[in-house]
């Protein structure tokens, strides 16, 4: 039998992944066995992230590590949050060695928390500058885009204003220089976050 | 008579005495520069006996033989018997064949995939002026009519430089002619292979000769050089055809296109090159300096020399410094290029930047265009087309490691999150069950890789459950898309596997891993079908929803997956980022 909503109608695939979007008002009617993780709160956040593209690269670990301040309201499940981010990668030159390339990333995004706040997906839109130069830009402050998307994370409340979480795996996109070639990288990362909420 | 003598004094003197832009075959576009090259070299190898070497152990030879022949389909693979005989029984001539081809392809790639982003942009956006004179192109700092002349002279600097290089080469013992150079293959990254070094230079030599002749506009004959073209400009968008000249054109790298008359002269002075160079190692540099010098008034028609001469009344005039003979005589824009044939030609393709209008930049004055997301995903792809040339390259240095090993971290974490819900582990009953799976990937961010990652396959998946845990069996088959020499569907690989899992968040999440085999099923360039290796799944976080009592259905945005089906050197060694939908009976 389908959940109480609207999702009956949809093809077999959507309907999984909007199953996650159902699940809350099936947990609410399932009698829990145990204690669960909090509900979701709404109010002001302020997340602090380290992330790491560890898998990405056989010579080097961690090719690519970012670290980042998410800043948002949530209200119920859903949330929406600013994003500043510092992202470095190493970028294999011809010669043979390794440049590292930085860029600043600023965004805006939406979030869904669902199974009482323990799972989440996020989606982020936004700027991307080139903050050093490189071999091949001579320049900094060039300026493109990047995308941020986690499919499925989960998230541990160990005090009632303090959250911990893990996106084991997201997908980014940043294109900061759009002249010319552009310069697209792109990264599979492995995110640790703390969280602080208002409530 | 003199081709036949100067092709065998090439031959012999790069092997014994210590005495010597056109598009590349991927799967985006076809073989040019290597036919070219073949035909012009070939013939060599025909024309003298088969030279007494030792050739170098290792794989290069069954690769020469597996690859070799489609790259250079058509043509003398095809239609000269006395070729094939050559290539099939001398394995010297399959080693002088791969190494001229891997020569031939290095100013485009270095060795990197066709589809290696960062590589790419770091070979093609050098703006330095010799970066540029290796492909005939003109440096930025070349303008108007006098660019032309300073971009033809630069091109005749580095064939010369490269003629050095060969004559160098062959100076040294036989023994260390022979170095290593790498070859980007589809699923095994760059393979690191022995190449016979004087081969390998004059290859990268008649790669800019060749371009001299798809990266300028010529007179109809294809005798004179009209106007020398522009790539780096004409990539930022900063290009004005009466300064820089025009754009470079995909039209007029095209050897299938109607430009015969370019394309045979091309193969025909890359021939004389080789004579050229030939004799150069014997102490004759005349023959590379008349080839860099224009041909006698009326003898137009030879290839020994004249290969990138300007028009030469237009030089005269230039020199001359005499402005009534130099729009008399010079080809520009405002005289259609002299009315040459070839303009309509060179005006296809043309290169432009990849994000028009997309200038974003703080500290500088910036065009404020939108610049959307959308744009850069086109760039992804209309990036796939580009091509050309780089510096080379010193061998990859690989260490050993398991990809996975740094995720197991993850995974434990994972599952440590995992059980903080712990309302269900209890409560969920045992059951068998028996899974049908779809997967695929598209994209991967490892260094020095291709950018497209693309994957699919089916799987089919059974076990039992004991509460929240799992024990699983996997019978997987993933197909892989090759793009570097030809794009198409590979049978890629059978894995097996064993596998756990455990359900948690009321049943809608599921956390698991599996190891297990990983046979090709096919034969690559380098290994055998039935070659068998390893197989590692990680699926951190997926959802899953029991819609029936019987039935599940599941979704995994994001899993990483290794497969190693061949784990001797050079080691055949894939990530796969994949998304998986499932259904499931449950007993």
């Amino acid at each position: 039998m389908l959940p109480r909503c609207t999702c009956q109608h949809l093809a077999p695939l959507i309907l999984v992944y909007s199953s996650a979007v159902c699940l809350p008002s099936v947990a609410s009617a399932k009698p829990s066995a145990a204690p669960s993780p909090s509900p979701a709160p709404t109010g002001l956040y302020v997340q602090a992230e380290l992330g790491l593209a560890v898998v990405s690269n056989r010579e080097q670990f961690a090719r690519a590590t970012a670290l980042a301040a998410r800043a948002g309201y949530r209200y119920e499940h859903w949330g929406a949050f600013t994003v500043l981010e510092f992202n470095t990668w190493k970028s294999p030159e011809i010669t043979g060695a390794t440049e590292r390339v930085s860029a600043v990333n600023f965004g805006l995004g939406a979030s869904y928390q669902f199974l009482d706040g323990f799972a989440r997906s996020a989606l982020a839109f936004g700027a991307s500058m080139l903050v050093k130069e490189t071999s091949v830009d001579e320049e900094a402050g060039a300026i493109g885009v990047f995308a941020d998307a986690r499919p499925l994370g989960l998230t541990w409340q160990p005090s009632k204003s303090w959250r911990l979480g893990l996106d084991p795996l997201a997908a980014k996109l940043m294109i900061p220089v759009l002249t010319g070639i552009p310069l697209i990288e792109i990264q599979y990362m492995t995110t640790f976050h703390g969280e602080w909420d208002s409530l | 008579m003199a081709t036949r003598i100067g092709l065998a004094l090439a031959l012999v003197t790069s092997f014994v005495a210590p005495a010597s832009a056109y598009t590349l075959q991927t799967g985006f576009s076809d073989s040019c520069h290597e036919r070219l090259t073949v035909k012009a070299v070939v013939e060599l190898l025909l024309q003298v006996p088969p030279p007494q070497l030792v050739l170098p152990d290792g794989t290069w030879d069954e690769l020469a033989q597996r690859l070799l022949p489609p790259l250079l389909r058509g043509d003398l693979f095809r239609t000269n018997p006395e070729v094939i005989a050559r290539f099939e029984e001398d394995p010297v001539v399959r080693f002088f064949i791969l190494s001229v081809v891997l020569g031939v392809r290095a100013p485009d790639t270095s060795g990197h995939s066709v589809s290696d982003l960062n590589a790419l942009r770091r070979i093609h956006a050098d703006p330095s002026a010799i970066g540029q004179y290796k492909h005939s192109l003109r440096a930025p700092a070349d303008d108007g009519l006098l660019g032309d002349l300073s971009a033809i002279n630069g091109t005749h600097d580095v064939i010369r430089e490269y003629v050095d290089q060969y004559v160098e080469a062959v100076s040294k013992p036989p023994s260390e002619r022979i170095i290593e150079a790498e070859l980007y293959l589809d699923f095994y990254d760059a393979v690191p292979l022995p190449v016979w070094e004087p081969f390998y230079i004059l290859g990268q030599a008649i790669h800019a000769i060749q371009d001299a002749h798809s990266h300028t506009i010529r007179s109809a004959d294809g005798a004179y050089v009209y106007s020398v073209l522009n790539y780096t400009e004409a990539l930022t968008g900063e290009l004005s055809v009466n300064r820089d000249g025009m754009p470079h054109s995909d039209g007029l790298d095209d050897c299938h296109g109607p430009i015969e008359v370019l394309v045979n002269r091309a193969t025909a002075t890359s021939r004389s090159l080789v004579i050229a160079a030939a004799g150069a190692a014997e102490g004759n540099w005349t023959r590379l300096e008349t080839g860099l010098s224009a041909c006698p008034e009326g003898e137009t028609a030879r290839t020994d020399c004249g290969w990138i001469t300007y028009k030469p009344d237009c030089d005269a005039a230039l020199i001359a410094d005499d402005a009534n003979a130099i729009e008399r005589s010079c080809c520009t824009q405002a005289n259609d290029f002299c009315g040459t044939p070839w303009l309509s030609i060179a005006e296809e393709g043309q290169t432009g930047p990849y994000l028009p209008s997309c200038e974003c930049r703080i500290g500088r004055d910036s065009d404020t265009d939108a610049c959307s997301a959308g744009l850069g995903y086109l760039a992804i792809l209309a990036l796939f087309a580009a091509r050309r040339r780089p510096p080379p390259r010193p061998p990859l240095r690989r260490r050993p490691g398991h990809a996975l090993r740094p995720m197991t971290g993850a995974l434990l974490l994972t599952l440590g999150l995992a059980g903080s819900w712990t309302e269900n582990a209890h409560a969920r009953e045992n059951e068998a069950f028996a899974a049908l799976e779809l997967h695929g990937s598209s994209l991967s961010d490892s260094s020095n890789h291709s950018l497209i990652n693309v994957s699919f396959g089916y799987a089919l998946r059974g076990g039992y459950r004991f509460g929240a845990w799992g024990a699983t069996l996997i019978v997987e088959r993933n197909y892989w898309v090759s793009t570097e020499f030809n794009a198409g569907v590979r049978p890629g690989v059978l894995n097996l596997g064993v596998g756990g899992e455990y359900i948690y968040g009321q049943g809608y999440l599921r956390t698991a891993v599996a190891l297990g085999t990983s046979t090709l099923r096919y034969a690559t360039p380098l290994d055998d079908s039935g070659t068998t290796g390893v197989y590692a799944e990680l699926r951190m976080v997926g959802l899953r929803w029991e819609p029936g009592e019987h039935t599940a259905l599941s979704f995994d945005p994001l899993t990483l997956t290794m497969l190693r089906p061949v784990t001797h050197a050079p080691v055949l060694r894939l990530l796969q980022y994949r998304t998986v939908v499932g259904i499931e009976g449950r007993y």
